[in-house]
């Protein structure tokens, strides 16, 4: 056993005991410290994939050498460690572009307590990315849980309070459902290993017992997750969720945590039950349809928005809904998609979050379309980051939501019976996407009315793009490389999703 | 030849864009914006030159060169055919004679660097659609070119301008979302395996399905139609008039609407193949939608005042001559769409000037106001009657020329497919049209030669040169092209032939 | 090549005197040089018009498209309305000089005036329909400034509207040029025709591309549904202008048919078809109509206006009989018809510029002020009535003659009929000013007398000419009627 191997394990603990170390830290500290950790984490992320693309197999690694029942598994592929690096990837993006404005929005007193929050939440996805184990995945939902409502919370305005409260009670509602579902599965298998589960789920399978309870344990499974990531109709919590935390929180929130029950879901399909019997529960047709459906309800409703951080929230509503689709499509080549659509939509999500706080500074931190005319000219890097951001929303070409787009509606060419849903909902939605992000964009590019602002100067005297923070310069100009890295060099990153799919099964 | 030589005049116009945006913060002299201007336009000059080179010495046919790879079989590629030579050459000549025009109508207006970058961007972009050699490229290139032009159409900066740019986005978008399903299919059904232009067309057409196939042709027709204008997704044309003449002359009249009838072209003939869709149920849906297009936007154009605008919906049901002829799956069909595509560049961009003069010189804008105004500009309203007979189809003019094609065209193919009404009706579409464009086009000639309100006139000569030049080479070159046009149609006849 | 004089000729002086000509149109010494200048330009263009009808030949002009060349030929017919158009138009010339004595704009005028024959010549000689459909767009173009030349808003209205109807009749008319084109393989015109009755089953659109060209070249000459146009835009014109456009340039329309249906569809292919029938029945209907409207109308131009629309269509009337007979007829009353309603334009024309009166009823008297023009007048009016011996007698005799002689069932009674009726109201609404004139009478509630100057020689010569000739061809008919009838054999015969 190679020394890599522990990589999963370490990043998951490190990430961890930097946050419990954090509470004894003052903020700039735990800052320095999260920043680390999660750079760290991507590096040990990144040598798991080389490892597994290398090795060309995954491993399961028993936490504490403890064999199972009793221990801990974890379960490394490729993957897993492509999820594992681009998360912590964009997450070290979100933290550094967001430093500054954690530093305005949140009290100083609790600067450390957001870095835990940060910590923690890395964790919980990372172990939520590698987790062969259902038990460990539900208590890492649950913390995730607590840390997502932490950062929701932590701006400490009336708004954010109730939409910390909302999210709570989907997600318990959510996290509820899952519970159900393992306690259901248990029942029928006495597992809660994967591995093993799968086996057991497979004879029963074959011998034709508990069809009942084993369609119930596919549904209730899938509703609660898709309930915590957001899926049309679940998904009231989200635009207030993602429109008045912090733009980090924002990002990481609307970027990460929800594609985290999204590939635990994945996870859930592929490991625990197998795709065979997931597209004859006939599950996958009720994702796709709700898929389809949020796809165009999310997109309507972020054009009825003139705030634009609930619009950005809508859209990752409808963006969500692209990827319940190809998860529905219940094809290999649809669940490629829809992973690739994952990490092409994180990105993006962060973006736009980020370069949108940019746009914000220099309108006076106003939200609304009116503001933020002529902010383009105001914060040139915010305008550009924006641009990208909507461009690869909208699919252009050579950005990432172009591959994305193209990966669904190939796919969408082998489900004959999803085909020409999937291909009009492709089309009319990027039409609506068009609508809400290019009517922003026009409004950020022409002069604001005059006297609002000095030409070039912010309210806050920062003139152009030279009052950004080195952080938010560092983290737009790598996310807007990454967008281009995606759109440009897609094929390694497709081959790595479809070698790791394979190695589920 | 290197891909290099043939990506340059493409790419050159980009860069220079660009480079005018970095050099924005330096142009503070006259001397130095004099300096500026002469060197952007030896620039486009020598692109253009560049590109008339590369046609003469590949004869309109060179081997496949690929710059990189998007994803998979999807490669960004260029190869020049002659039917790409056809647009490119339209291209070049024009670009550098409206970008003369626009110096001097451009004089006044504020934030000419980022203007004249967006549109010298514009020209390599446009380059781009017509040297792109396949369906991806061009699907890219036609992308691009909605990002490149919009700021164009926003420049006056109000808020009607606003308006119209975000209508041009939307339709432009969703126009590329639906032609790119189109773009999806072709792909996975190629026999080739790539979605390289062939002539006569590259899909394997026993794979998807009768229905599906046309159904797929359908929705791409009307996605790349949209940059033509097919009704019912034209409301954005007549609205982005707005923009400044230059713009609303080259990019809404020639380059931008003109790369959606090529792209159309391209899609037909070159990737479903005319053979597969002659005689089905989606050649007579497209070509319905072309003449219902035809029939309303040149009704409509009598009806508007706004002189700009007046064009604009000409061209809306000029743009759909083109697609009718593309929709004809014949070769002839091709041709005459080809024909039709030079020739009303022309004269279209000719009217378009002679308005922008009229607007520069005395601030006029609508028809109702021009009375008399031809006394004072001869010379302006002189080629505007020129360009106006011309696109009504008279001869000797060359609109005389491209409209026969297409009627020949469209009886030959209503005998071919034994007797359809349906190209017939679109004669007759195209004859009432003609009258429609007498009656808006030529009411403007006879309200400014012989105005019966004796309203003061206003002290106004012809534009410069710099605008004057443009027009006559414009009006000379129609009467030329409709009295030796012969070489013309033989060469678009191939181009048929071979692609039909 | 003698061609091309009398086409290119006038297109040329009359730019020239368009280009040059605004600086003479003023002043008195160098506005006599530009009435020189015209005139002497107008004698030429019909000097080489005739010389080119004498000589006849044949020239190719350019190959517009692969297979469709275009040139000119003087072939019978087209020497025929050669000679028409030539002599109409040096008459009218020397009329419009007097005539626009007061006015400013004279040499936009002499200029357009001098164009349009060049036009008219290309259409005449047209070796093929394209060629003739080149020429007959120039015609509308050069003439629509004549109707405009008032620049009065009604004169705007009017010149806009015959535009439309011109080009919109004459777009109607291109789609069955292209059927043509494409059904025959040719467009040069072909004594005969390209289609017999057997090879026209064999080209199912070729009726209704047929009625396309007649109703649509019927709009020139004035025929129903597309004669709205005629009686607004000829009034509005100066009186030559008036003149010229109803003698002559009708006649255009009348030409057009008569080479599309004859000379290329042929007329073997048409004879008892629905197009004919409907040819017959539109022609008859305007013959009625036109009359009926001008015996209603006060005004004395648009009276004659109307009496254009409806006397045009006589001539449709013969030739849409597709008998010898018929054709004989309506080629004379092409020639009559020219002559005299050119004359009775002129006359209107000189009863404005002498009295300023307009209206039919107010010429009470005009025979003590201009009794020997109103001599003319009566002559030529007598003449289109048709009484004999005046030249009006003979073409409607042939009409008739040729009408019972066809097999076109019913309008063989139908037709004479008709046109008897219509002369009984051209009687009706040419004569009264006539008696008037003369027999003003003593009633003392009637309007007063019209007073005036006498019009100047210039003027009334024309006037007399024409008035003349109206008579004397009618009794002297041999030359004219010998000419025309070999026409008829080979337009017919082929």
């Amino acid at each position: 056993m190679s020394f890599v191997q522990n990589f999963p394990f370490f990043s998951i603990i490190l990430a961890m005991f930097s946050g419990i170390v954090s509470s004894v830290l003052k903020g700039k500290k735990a800052r320095v410290l999260s920043i680390c950790a999660i750079g760290v984490t991507m590096v040990l992320s990144a040598a798991v994939l080389a490892h597994c693309v290398v090795t060309g197999e995954s491993y399961v690694y028993w936490m504490g050498h403890f064999p199972a029942p009793w221990g801990n598994e974890i379960r490394a592929g490729v993957l897993e460690g492509l999820t594992a690096l681009l998360f912590s990837a964009i997450m070290l993006l979100s933290v550094i572009g967001g430093v500054k404005y954690t530093q305005t929005d949140v009290e100083p007193g609790k600067q450390n307590l957001f870095y835990i929050l940060i910590d923690l939440m890395l964790s919980s996805l990372l172990a939520l990315v590698y987790t062969n184990d259902l038990f460990t995945a539900y208590v890492f939902v649950e913390i995730n849980t607590i840390a997502g409502c932490g950062l929701i919370m932590i701006t400490q305005t009336g708004r954010s309070l109730t939409a910390a409260i909302r999210y709570m009670v989907m997600s318990s509602l959510g996290s509820g459902l899952f519970l159900i579902g393992l306690s259901l599965l248990y029942d029928v298998t006495g597992q809660l290993l994967m591995s093993p589960a799968q086996e057991a789920v497979g004879k029963i399978v074959e011998s034709g017992q508990y069809e009942i309870p084993l369609l119930v344990i596919v549904a209730v499974g899938s509703v609660g997750l898709a309930i915590k990531s957001g899926l049309f109709p679940f998904h009231y919590w989200i635009p207030d969720t993602y429109g008045y935390a912090t733009p980090t929180a924002s990002a990481i929130l609307s970027g990460l945590v929800s594609k985290g029950y999204i590939f635990l879901l994945i996870k859930f399909y592929y490991r625990v039950l197998s795709p065979e019997s997931v597209v004859r529960s006939h599950i996958g047709n009720v994702l796709f349809l709700f898929g389809v459906a949020g796809m165009m309800l999310g997109s309507l409703r972020a054009i009825m928005q003139t705030d634009t951080r609930k619009m950005i929230a809508y859209s990752s509503v409808a963006q969500i809904g692209y990827i319940y689709m190809g998860i529905g499509l219940g094809t290999p080549e649809g669940m490629i998609a829809a992973v690739f659509h994952i990490f092409s939509h994180g990105a993006t999500k962060a973006l736009l979050f980020l370069s949108a706080r940019g746009l914000y500074r220099v309108s006076g931190d106003r939200t609304d379309f009116l503001a933020l005319r002529g902010s383009g000219y105001r914060n040139r890097l915010a305008g550009v980051g924006f641009l990208v951001g909507s461009l690869s929303m909208v699919g252009f070409p050579m950005l990432s939501g172009f591959i994305s787009k193209l990966l669904f509606a190939t796919s969408a060419m082998a489900s004959p019976g999803k085909m020409l849903t999937t291909l009009i909902a492709l089309a009319v939605s990027t039409v609506l996407n068009a609508v809400y992000f290019l009517r922003l964009l026009t409004g950020l590019y022409r002069p604001a009315r005059s006297g609002a602002y000095a030409a070039g100067a912010g309210p806050d005297g920062a003139a152009g793009g030279r009052g950004n923070a080195p952080g938010f310069r560092i983290a737009v100009l790598c996310l807007i490389a990454f967008n281009l890295i995606l759109g440009l060099f897609s094929q390694p990153i497709v081959r790595a999703i479809t070698e790791g799919l394979a190695m589920f099964s | 030849m290197g891909g290099i030589l043939l990506a340059g005049p493409v790419f050159l116009p980009i860069f220079t864009g660009l480079l005018l945006f970095l050099l924005q913060p330096w142009i503070t002299t006259p001397r130095r914006r004099s300096l500026v201007r002469g060197a952007l336009l030896l620039l486009v000059l020598g692109n253009s030159l560049w590109m008339g080179a590369l046609i003469a010495i590949c004869g309109g046919e060179s081997p496949p060169q690929v710059l990189f790879r998007l994803y998979g079989e999807l490669t960004v590629m260029f190869r020049l055919d002659r039917m790409g030579s056809v647009f490119a050459g339209l291209v070049s000549f024009l670009w550098p004679l409206a970008t003369l025009y626009a110096f001097s109508y451009m004089e006044k207006e504020e934030r000419r660097p980022t203007f004249f970058g967006f549109y010298t961007i514009s020209f390599g972009v446009t380059l781009g659609v017509a040297l792109a050699g396949n369906l991806v490229t061009m699907y890219l290139f036609y992308e691009m070119l909605t990002f490149a032009t919009f700021p164009l159409v926003m420049h006056p900066m109000t808020s009607e301008a606003a308006r119209a740019t975000r209508r041009y986005l939307y339709y432009s978008i969703g126009g590329a979302a639906f032609a790119f399903l189109g773009l999806i299919y072709v792909l996975t059904y190629s026999a080739t395996g790539t979605t390289a232009f062939v002539p006569g067309g590259m899909l394997n057409a026993a794979a998807g399905g009768k229905d599906l196939t046309l159904l797929l042709y359908v929705l791409a027709f009307f996605g790349f139609g949209v940059k033509a204008a097919l009704f019912p997704f034209h409301g954005w044309l007549p609205r982005a008039t707005v923009a400044p003449t230059p713009v609303t002359a080259l990019l809404h009249a020639v380059a931008v609407v003109k790369s959606g009838a090529f792209a159309v072209l391209r899609l037909t003939y070159f990737s479903f193949g005319a053979a597969l869709l002659r005689g089905t149920w989606a050649q007579w849906v497209v070509m319905g939608a072309a003449l219902v297009t035809i029939v309303y936007a040149s009704t409509m154009a009598v009806r508007e005042v706004h002189w700009k605008r007046r064009l604009a919906y000409s061209t809306i049901s000029n743009l759909s001559y083109i697609l009718f002829g593309a929709s004809l799956m014949t070769p002839a069909g091709l041709a005459a769409a080809l024909a039709h595509l030079i020739v009303h560049a022309i004269m279209k961009i000719c009217a378009f000037f002679c308005a922008g003069a009229v607007q520069t010189q005395t601030g006029k804008i609508y028809v109702t106001e021009l009375d008399g105004l031809g006394r004072r500009m001869p010379a302006t309203f002189g080629c505007f009657t020129v360009a106006a007979l011309s696109l009504m189809g008279i001869p000797p003019f060359a609109g005389f020329l491209s409209k026969w094609s297409l009627c020949t065209a469209a009886l030959s193919a209503a005998s071919d497919a034994g007797g359809a009404a349906q190209p017939v009706v679109g004669v007759a579409v195209i004859l009432y049209s003609a009258l429609m464009t007498g009656i808006y086009m030529l009411s403007v000639s006879v309200r400014a030669f012989f105005p019966w309100r004796a309203a003061a006139l206003p002290d106004r000569r012809d534009p410069d040169w710099r605008m004057l030049l443009p027009l006559l080479l414009f009006a000379g070159l129609l009467l030329a092209l409709g009295l030796c046009g012969q070489p013309l149609l033989a060469a678009l006849a191939e181009i048929g032939k071979e692609a039909g | 090549m003698f061609l091309l004089l009398p086409v290119f000729f006038p297109l040329a002086a009359g730019a020239a005197i368009l280009l040059a000509g605004r600086r003479m149109e003023k002043v008195g010494k160098s506005r006599a040089l530009l009435d020189g200048i015209f005139l002497a330009a107008q004698a030429l263009e019909t000097g080489f018009i005739l010389l080119a009808a004498a000589l006849g030949g044949n020239v190719t002009l350019l190959s517009l498209t692969g297979n469709l060349t275009m040139g000119l030929r003087a072939d019978g017919v087209g020497r025929f309305f050669g000679v028409l158009t030539a002599v109409m138009w040096f008459l009218t010339a020397v009329y419009a000089v007097s005539y626009l004595k007061e006015d400013g704009h004279a040499a936009r005028f002499y200029g357009f005036y001098l164009m349009v024959p060049g036009a008219l010549m290309g259409l005449d000689f047209a070796e093929d329909l394209l060629t003739f459909y080149v020429f007959f767009e120039l015609m509308t173009l050069t003439s629509l400034p004549l109707v405009l030349h008032e620049r009065t808003k009604e004169a705007v209205r009017a010149g806009l509207k015959y535009l439309f109807y011109s080009v919109g009749g004459a777009f109607l008319a291109l789609f069955g040029i292209f059927y043509l084109a494409q059904a025959a393989g040719s467009l040069t015109f072909l004594p005969g025709g390209y289609f017999t009755a057997a090879s026209a089953a064999s080209a199912p659109l070729l009726l209704p591309a047929a009625l396309c060209m007649i109703v649509g070249f019927g709009a020139k000459a004035g025929m129903f549904p597309l004669h709205g146009w005629l009686p607004v835009a000829h009034p509005a014109a100066p009186a030559p202008a008036s003149a010229v456009l109803s003698g002559v340039i009708t006649k255009t329309g009348v030409l057009a048919i008569l080479r599309s249906t004859y000379d290329l569809i042929g007329p073997e292919a048409l004879r008892g078809t629905w197009v004919q029938s409907a040819w017959l029945i539109l022609s008859l209907l305007t013959v009625f109509l036109g009359s009926m409207l001008a015996y209603r109308e006060p005004v004395f131009k648009k009276r004659l206006a109307y009496s254009t629309v409806s006397q045009v269509s006589y001539v449709l009337f013969g030739l849409g009989l597709m008998d010898p007979l018929g054709f004989t007829g309506a080629l004379a009353h092409v020639a009559f018809h020219s002559v005299i309603k050119t004359g009775l334009f002129l006359f209107a024309g000189a009863v404005i510029h002498c009295t300023g009166r307009t209206r039919a009823e107010e010429l009470r008297g005009l025979g003590r002020i201009m009794p020997v023009s109103l001599g003319a007048y009566t002559a030529a009016s007598l003449a289109l009535i048709g009484i004999p011996p005046a030249s009006g007698f003979i073409s409607k005799w042939y009409l008739a003659q040729g009408a019972l002689a066809s097999d076109t069932g019913v309008f063989r009674y139908l037709g004479p009929a008709v046109l008897l009726l219509s002369a009984l109201l051209t009687a009706g609404y040419l004569l009264p000013p006539v008696i008037a004139g003369y027999f003003p009478g003593r009633e003392p509630e009637e309007p007063a007398l019209i007073s005036g100057e006498k019009p100047p020689a210039m003027m009334a010569l024309p006037i007399l000419l024409l008035g003349a000739a109206a008579v004397l061809l009618g009794c002297f008919p041999g030359p004219l009627l010998g000419w025309i009838s070999r026409l008829a054999e080979a337009g017919i015969v082929g």
